[in-house]
């Protein structure tokens, strides 16, 4: 991937040492630094990691020769300082056990059809559901409960916007996998959704 | 034959990263044109992925952290490391 013009323009400002221009992508990228590092690291140091991160990435700013985004190469030094920084190995669930509880998923009969199919919903845009404060937390303390590699695959692509190409690279796994982790988390996502839904508790 | 609904279960996923196209577009059209349940778990997955999102998005940017990084970004400036050969970003593993 070639480096933008805009890119190179933020780059070089950066190294001229504008402060207005770190401010700006300091804010820009804070919330997707915030939520690897705190996928990975949690969230009681997640602050500590971006610090350790951008400090790291200022001092590498002058070799970054525009190979992957600024911001996927940012991502990639938060999430490489987070894993430093975790305190016990991670709970990552291999792909074949994901498979194999998506084989017995009760939802589906023998068939693989739906049995238990999900409800309809009364709030149908994310701005209508998150208005409720207990669904937020309940999301929040979901989210913190998913294996790590789905989540941090799940904040960089539909928090972040990541391409899959830059997923792969940075998680190091190929796109078949990046597809069932992602599909996981997401009906993860959907099946806590439904259940606040059905019963108004987390 | 038509995919089951824990297949399109998964490609209503892979819709959201990357439109099937083809013969597998088509099957997974006509299962969705037939079946509710489906139609409706494509609707609120991708509803679950912008929910995601706009959580994320309201992790405001921590002002302190800002200032402490803004001093630090001074410093590099006014006394800047000598460069060295290492930390390219060709390099995939930790750049620090």
């Amino acid at each position: 991937m070639s480096q933008s013009e805009e890119e190179k323009q933020i780059i070089e400002s950066l190294l001229a040492g504008n402060e207005l221009t770190f401010k700006q992508i300091f804010n820009q990228h804070y919330s997707l630094m915030y939520s690897v590092a705190q996928s990975i690291a949690g969230g009681a140091i997640a602050d500590e990691v971006i610090q350790e991160a951008w400090v790291s990435a200022l001092r590498a700013l002058p070799k970054f020769e525009g190979r992957s985004s600024l911001k996927s190469w940012l991502i990639r030094i938060v999430a490489n300082e987070a894993k430093t920084r975790r305190r016990k190995e991670a709970r990552n669930v291999s792909l074949e056990a994901m498979q194999e509880n998506w084989a017995t998923d009760p939802r589906f009969d023998e068939r693989a059809h739906w049995s238990n199919p999900s409800s309809q919903w009364h709030g149908d845009t994310p701005e209508d559901l998150l208005l409720a404060d207990e669904l937020q937390d309940c999301l929040k303390k979901n989210l913190a409960k998913l294996p790590e590699n789905q989540r941090v695959a799940l904040q960089m692509r539909d928090a972040g916007g990541l391409s899959m190409d830059e997923l792969c690279n940075i998680l190091e796994v190929s796109p078949s996998n990046i597809r069932v982790l992602l599909h996981r988390a997401r009906d993860k996502v959907l099946q806590v959704i439904d259940h606040f839904q059905k019963t108004g508790e987390c | 034959m038509l995919p089951t609904c824990k297949q399109v279960a998964e490609q209503l996923s892979e819709e959201i990263d990357q439109p099937l196209t083809g013969f597998k577009k088509f099957k997974l059209k006509l299962h969705l044109l037939m079946c509710v349940y489906c139609r409706r778990y494509g609707e609120q997955l991708n509803i679950s992925s912008k929910t995601i999102d706009l959580l994320a998005a309201k992790n405001k940017p921590n002002e302190e952290l800002r200032e402490k990084l803004l001093s630090h970004f001074r410093e590099c400036h006014q006394h800047p490391e000598p460069r060295s050969d290492s930390n390219s970003d060709s390099d995939k593993s930790n750049p620090s």
